[in-house]
């Protein structure tokens, strides 16, 4: 009885791994030249990252990293987010391991991953995670079309490249059909967009929302600040008087309350507008959604795709 | 008392300071994002010993490559903060003196925000931009109060702490004006200010090692002479010891093994101002015992304290220097009241 039973085992696993052969074999041959693994790719911060195999748990150290991976259809294989990352409402559900800019490292390694997204703020955080033997990928794009880059090169080291081109393209497309609806205009109304309307922090070039404002067929009045972002005097904002003036913040009474700002064009043709920070700022997917919020802002009377 | 008992409580006293060290590093190691028991603990000890850190083992990567060097670091950055507070207290024969108080701390600031604020990458024997930048910074402005303060070959107290003030707080402003201008750099630079041991490695370890060693090997050599001059310049001087010699002996101790501690976890405050005090109520004045046990004391404080930062909140960690602020407060008005009662301290 025994023996039977013993030599059944044996017979079947003989079989499973047969099969396991069988099937093995010709799937290797249809792999693209693109999904390779292991792979050697060169990161934003000009980092060598080795990806040993198709990444089947993913941590993302950046809500915009957390977006990608979503529009790419890898959401099941994100084990691990920021406290900062919200979008899509799938991310609630999934392990936390600190924020952005306070990753925690044993949460990191303790959830076991293949592969590990960053940005430019993580190079310590990657050398850290290199060390102990966790491929990890910063992506630091500057624009849009950067944008589109990086989420094309996230879906190859993923395995999904042909998904990172469609995102990709879609984001290019969307681009050019806003693009499209601005052209011959002549109209350049002066913006101002304020991060925080308490202490008039003003966003400057550099930054999403400034390339936004550029397509959108605006002029940012804070173009000239020198920094990414920096605090303006009620003075400055009075003499740049802007047309327009956005908000990633929903707090335009602050900017109605002001006495001095009570004759800004923006102020008396009531043209203060509230856009969504996350849209507009976070390199990802959703940039296109932010953009046309700032065209909405500058250019009302335009129609939108 | 006889001097024969009473180093025998000493030693009771330090061997039972060095357990408590121990078994809350054990426990230490096992706690945080993930717990880790504490048989599993030892058992990754023991491979790694054995056959070194398996990459594929989650346990054993935690264990030994992210938690001992953070535990081991805590100890070793507490120990030097409080060991450089006890002889400090002693030195200007002052309560209020803390390791930071000759702008060791500002100095290492403005290092660490240049380095930071420029987003500098290099690597000197295995450290980092900012690390580096740090110490160069505090020893610098070590170097210049110093130099204020000395007249001749004499070391006079009161213009050593005034210079410290003032250099302290010219270069604070340096700080603050880089911040303001630094943007997205502006909250690492203030994790940094606030103090912390999150990312600490064994090659921190290693660099922050030899100066411990070498400084509180010259703190306890010079202990009995920091008794002398507890008495007085004058009664020191009376009893034969070259004042200034031990002053200078006893603040370049102290202020290398600070700034050795502060370039790998930025500002740690409150353990070397309030742990020499607390030892002090246990063990007295006496400085040959009170600064090995004020090394002690400031290991065991500062591993609790991280232990706190790490898993209060986990997985986001709080600066560790939050917590020892947020403890050491309130117990340092404690003593003071205790004080005002009793003049013992």
């Amino acid at each position: 009885m025994r023996i039977r039973l013993v030599a059944l085992i044996a017979v079947v696993s003989a079989l499973l791994v047969g099969c396991s052969l069988f099937t093995a074999a010709p799937a290797s041959e249809d792999t693209s030249p693109t999904s390779a693994y292991p792979m050697t790719v060169v990161d934003d911060m000009g980092r060598e990252v080795v990806v040993e195999s198709e990444p089947a748990r993913i941590v993302s150290l950046a809500p915009s990293n957390t977006e990608i991976l979503f529009a790419l259809g890898l959401g099941d294989k994100v084990v691990g987010v920021t406290n900062f990352c919200n979008y899509p409402p799938e991310v609630e559900g999934i392990d936390k391991i600190g924020d952005s800019f306070n990753v925690n490292i044993e949460a990191v390694v303790a959830l076991d991953p293949d592969l590990v997204l960053g940005i430019d703020s993580h190079t310590e955080v990657a050398d850290r995670l290199a060390e102990l033997g966790i491929a990890t990928y910063l992506l630091a794009p500057q624009s849009i079309e950067d944008t589109a880059k990086a989420i094309e090169r996230v879906g190859v080291i993923t395995g999904v490249p042909e998904r990172g081109r469609e995102v990709a393209e879609d984001m290019r497309q969307s681009l050019e059909a806003v693009a499209e609806r601005l052209e011959g205009i002549e109209d350049r109304p002066r913006v101002l967009v304020l991060v925080d309307p308490a202490e008039l922090w003003a966003v400057g070039p550099g930054t999403f929302l400034d390339e936004m404002i550029r397509i959108a067929g605006g002029e940012n009045v804070a173009a000239d600040i020198g920094q990414q972002y920096a605090q303006l005097s009620e003075e400055a904002v009075v003499a740049r008087d802007p047309e327009v003036i956005i908000l990633t913040w929903p707090a335009a009474d602050q900017i109605r309350a002001r006495e001095a700002f009570a004759g800004l064009s923006a102020v008396v043709n009531d043209r203060i507008y509230v856009v969504d920070g996350d849209t507009t700022s976070r390199p990802g997917p959703r940039l296109i959604e932010g953009l046309k919020e700032i065209v909405r802002a500058v250019h009302p009377d335009v129609e939108l795709p | 008392m006889h001097l024969e008992v009473r180093r025998r409580r000493w030693r009771l006293t330090l061997g039972l300071m060095a357990a408590l060290l121990l078994g809350i590093s054990v426990a230490a190691t096992g706690l945080g994002t993930v717990p880790v028991p504490v048989g599993e603990v030892l058992r990754a000890i023991g491979d790694a010993v054995v056959s070194g850190v398996n990459r594929q083992d989650t346990n054993s990567v935690i264990v030994v490559m992210l938690r001992l060097p953070r535990i081991a670091l805590g100890s070793l950055v507490g120990a030097s903060l409080a060991l450089a507070g006890a002889t400090l207290q002693g030195l200007f024969r002052n309560p209020m003196a803390d390791p930071y108080i000759v702008g060791i701390s500002s100095g290492a600031s403005l290092g660490a925000t240049i380095a930071m604020a420029l987003a500098l990458r290099f690597s000197l024997l295995g450290l980092g931009a900012v690390p580096v930048f740090a110490f160069v910074g505090a020893l610098g402005s070590l170097a210049v109060v110093y130099n204020i303060a000395r007249e001749g070959p004499r070391l006079p107290v009161v213009p050593l702490l005034l210079s410290g003030v003032a250099v302290g707080a010219f270069l604070q402003a340096i700080v603050s004006f880089i911040m303001l201008m630094s943007d997205e750099k502006l909250r690492s630079i203030f994790l940094w200010l606030m103090g912390g041991l999150a990312g600490s490695t064994w090659t921190d370890v290693r660099a922050v090692l030899p100066y411990f060693l070498l400084g509180s090997g010259v703190l306890l050599w010079q202990a009995n002479n920091l008794n002398v001059i507890l008495l007085g310049d004058e009664q020191a001087l009376y009893l034969g010891v070259e004042v200034d010699q031990v002053k200078r002996w006893a603040l370049a101790a102290a202020s290398l093994i600070t700034a050795a501690a502060v370039s790998v976890s930025g500002l740690i405050g409150f353990v070397g101002l309030v742990v020499p005090h607390m030892v002090r109520l246990i063990v007295g004045p006496d400085h040959r015992v009170l600064l090995p046990a004020s090394a002690l004391g400031g290991a065991i404080i500062l591993v609790l304290a991280d232990t706190v930062a790490r898993t209060a909140l986990a997985p986001t960690e709080i600066p560790v220097g939050i917590i020892t602020a947020i403890t050491g407060g309130p117990f340092f008005i404690y003593l003071l009241r205790r004080y005002r009662r009793a003049r013992s301290i």
